[in-house]
């Protein structure tokens, strides 16, 4: 274990805070500034990303070949956490460039992969996820959207619901049925998505966060053939592989950490009596240790598979840590967040912060499935192969 | 930062773990005294001049863990809290002769008075002439016979010294934690009485919190983190071990998500402690501060731990509260070990402070 900082680490951190304070860049997080503080609820970020994938920094992790640079994921997690911390919003970037990016990575054919990477990593193309559906949930392998072949392609139909960013969004990675077998797992293939194709709409539905929940439609949209990823009908197993991968837990991470700075910012040792600043030392450790376990995750995507098990960790103590965050700086600061006199702009992320919480424990599963994966993982006398319960240090 | 697990700490763990295997639980810690040193157990993380082998605080940590797993005395971190003290002493210092025996694995020390010292309410000890006359009662875990002491107490001025005290200085209490079963080390007093100045062998600053100049106070709260981090994963195993074999309303308990969820959370903060008790482990090995992160492990691994041995002694039904269960020995043994260095509110606030006073000097660092 090393918890320092590798040289590479620290000379591309370097490199962020550069690029930050180039006039492009600038110009875009001012503008994003404006535009929140004018209470936008979903600004344009995408010529923001723009500027920063000038530098080849979006994705960074990514052979050079399809617009990144190659180096480890854990160079570019330390990349992502210095974008965050400089102002990045990350959502269509988790969405782009951590999920569907590194599902095509994984999953993609040479010519998927040279048709949407590049453009993904540049910011010329943005992608999101078409997952779930109204009645489905979390029980994923009861989707009812369908695809039947049609010609060269194939006719998608049905509503995605509860995804983001569908509107700024150019592709969409979608879970449907094209057949039926003996179980509900079976049959289900994914198919990346043109959403300015004919056939699709796209809506919001009213939520509390400012990032609204979409209801994308699908009425016969055609796609070719060559946008399907992997096989046909097997899609569930590719789902089980590349969905730990949205669990490293470092988006989350992030946003606990902003949460409990922002927190924080309103107290002194002087103002602060000795429950709250026991709260605060608590709090504090559970961000510390969120950022931590994400990163255990990230360390491990280097090696391999990311172990689900590790994955569902991260993702349970970082979602539930940033939502508990965030509710207690809605205790700590008071009503409208004025007790203590808190920067308006501090007021703000905390604001966003409480209404975006609840979603963080629903999110990449929830937490009880994360529960219920961990428990799986016990090792059991009367399960063949049980994972064991090991002492690593 | 590459949080990869480490080869070489792994077999480390895995030595000692197997090493101690032989060791007889229960409140005697001779038997785990003779396994640990059979292995230089104590040698590992003590400095060369000592003897040791200077493998770093990661490695104490990790032994501590593996006590800990088994719920054994404690009969190591009191004896690297006087190594760590005199790391280059010569045979003439206070407590040399001492530290020298621990490393050799024949002394077996245990850490009294720090849980009032360091909380800062502890009353000032009365200078004498050969040295200071301490004012209260200390209490420490009975875990050997011939175990020797090392001391906090308060010096007039506020400092908190360290001392070693002699085996025949205390005693065990009139009445055993757990009388009816024998399997956690009873608590035992230090009588109030004069320490000489040469008993004293090193020094936790003053103030509050403690400026702790040489790290003796973090390293040791590190260690103790360990400690309770394999109390927590030894108390685990042996739940779900429990819960994966006895069947009730024809399934197994472990089926219940009612009994499988609370272990996994408990199994999540554990691994959330795991990875904050060898941060502030590596960030000591690395020359970096450690002391905030110190206090939080500590914290973080003692409310966790008893959380958890709550859980998987509730996870055993009635049968866990009985001295045929050995999940019975994590229960006894937690109560004192969570709260031997502090209790965890107060470590906390210490850490609040400590991040209020690192936030405004960023911002002063930023303004500037």
């Amino acid at each position: 274990m090393n918890f320092g900082e590798s040289d590479a680490e620290r000379g591309l951190r370097a490199e962020v805070r550069e690029v930050l304070r180039t006039p492009p860049v600038r110009g875009a997080l001012d503008e994003l500034a404006r535009a929140m503080a004018a209470g936008e609820r979903e600004p344009d970020v995408r010529p923001l990303y723009r500027a920063i994938a000038a530098h080849r920094l979006f994705a960074a992790s990514w052979p050079e070949e399809y617009g990144g640079r190659g180096v480890s994921h854990l160079e570019a997690a330390a990349v992502i956490e210095e974008l965050v911390r400089g102002g990045m919003p990350d959502m269509l970037q988790v969405l782009s460039v951590q999920i569907v990016g590194l599902f095509l990575l994984e999953a993609g054919s040479p010519a998927q992969k040279a048709r949407y990477l590049p453009a993904l990593a540049s910011g010329e193309m943005f992608a999101t996820v078409l997952y779930t559906e109204p009645e489905v949930g979390s029980d994923l392998a009861s989707l009812r959207a369908t695809a039947v072949r049609d010609g060269e392609g194939y006719r998608l139909s049905g509503t995605k619901v509860f995804g983001l960013k569908s509107g700024m969004s150019d592709i969409g990675l979608c879970a449907v049925r094209t057949g039926t077998g003996t179980t509900k797992y079976e049959g289900i293939s994914l198919f990346l998505v043109d959403l300015h194709a004919d056939g699709v709409t796209r809506g919001n539905i009213a939520s509390l966060a400012d990032e609204q929940y979409d209801r994308v439609e699908l009425d016969g949209v055609w796609v070719g053939a060559d946008t399907l990823l992997g096989a046909e009908g097997e899609g569930w197993s590719l789902l089980t592989r590349c969905l730990a991968i949205e669990r490293t837990g470092l988006d989350y991470s992030l946003k606990a950490a902003r949460w409990y700075d922002a927190t924080l910012s309103g107290l002194t040792a002087g103002t602060a009596d000795d429950a709250l600043l026991e709260e605060a030392g608590r709090y504090g450790a559970a961000v510390d240790a969120a950022r931590l376990l994400a990163w255990n995750s990230i360390s491990q995507l280097g090696r391999g598979p990311l172990d689900p098990t590790s994955a569902a960790i991260a993702k349970y103590h970082t979602s539930e840590t940033a939502q508990q965050v965030a509710y207690w700086a809605a205790l700590v600061h008071g009503h409208g967040y004025g007790l203590r006199g808190l920067a308006p702009g501090k007021a703000a992320v905390l604001e966003a912060g409480y209404r975006e919480g609840p979603g963080l424990t629903l999110s990449a599963g929830t937490s009880e499935m994360m529960l219920e994966l961990v428990a799986s993982s016990f090792d059991r006398p009367d399960v063949i192969g049980g994972a064991g319960d090991g002492s690593r240090v | 930062m590459d949080l990869a697990s480490d080869p070489v700490l792994e077999r480390i763990a895995g030595t000692v773990r197997d090493g101690l295997s032989a060791a007889a639980a229960g409140p005697d810690g001779s038997a785990t005294l003779a396994a640990l040193a059979d292995l230089d157990g104590f040698a590992f993380a003590a400095s060369m001049e000592l003897g040791g082998f200077d493998l770093g605080l990661s490695c104490g940590v990790t032994i501590a863990v593996e006590l800990g797993r088994r719920a054994l005395p404690d009969v190591y971190t009191g004896g690297m809290l006087v190594a760590d003290a005199l790391p280059e002493a010569g045979d003439e210092a206070p407590g040399a002769d001492v530290a020298a025996a621990v490393v050799a694995g024949k002394q077996v020390v245990v850490a009294a008075g720090l849980d009032r010292a360091t909380a800062g309410d502890a009353a000032p000890a009365e200078p004498s002439p050969g040295g200071w006359r301490l004012p209260e009662v200390l209490t420490v875990d009975d875990v050997h016979p011939d175990a020797a002491v090392c001391a906090a107490f308060r010096a007039g001025d506020g400092e908190v010294l360290l001392a070693v005290l002699p085996a025949t200085l205390w005693r065990p209490l009139a009445r055993p934690a757990f009388p009816w079963s024998g399997h956690a080390p009873s608590p035992a007093a230090v009588a109030p009485g004069e320490i000489a100045s040469g008993q004293v062998i090193g020094s936790l600053g003053a103030g509050r919190p403690l400026t702790d100049p040489a790290g003796l106070l973090a390293r040791h709260r590190v260690r103790q983190a360990g400690y309770l981090l394999g109390l927590g994963l030894g108390a685990h195993a042996l739940a779900v071990a429990h819960a994966a074999g006895r069947r009730q309303f024809d399934r197994y308990v472990l089926d219940n998500q009612a009994v499988a969820f609370p272990l996994a959370k408990a199994k999540i903060d554990l691994e959330a402690a795991r990875l904050l008790v060898y941060r502030a482990a590596w960030l000591a090995d690395a020359g970096e501060p450690f002391a905030r992160e110190a206090a939080e492990a500590l914290a973080w691994t003692a409310e966790v731990t008893l959380r958890t041995v709550r859980t998987s002694v509730q996870a055993h039904g009635a049968r866990g509260l009985t001295v045929a269960a050995p999940v019975h020995r994590f229960f006894e043994v937690v109560r004192a070990a969570a709260t031997r260095l502090g209790p965890p509110g107060a470590l906390w606030r210490e850490s609040a402070l400590r991040r209020l006073a690192e936030d405004h000097t960023a911002v002063a660092e930023r303004q500037s």
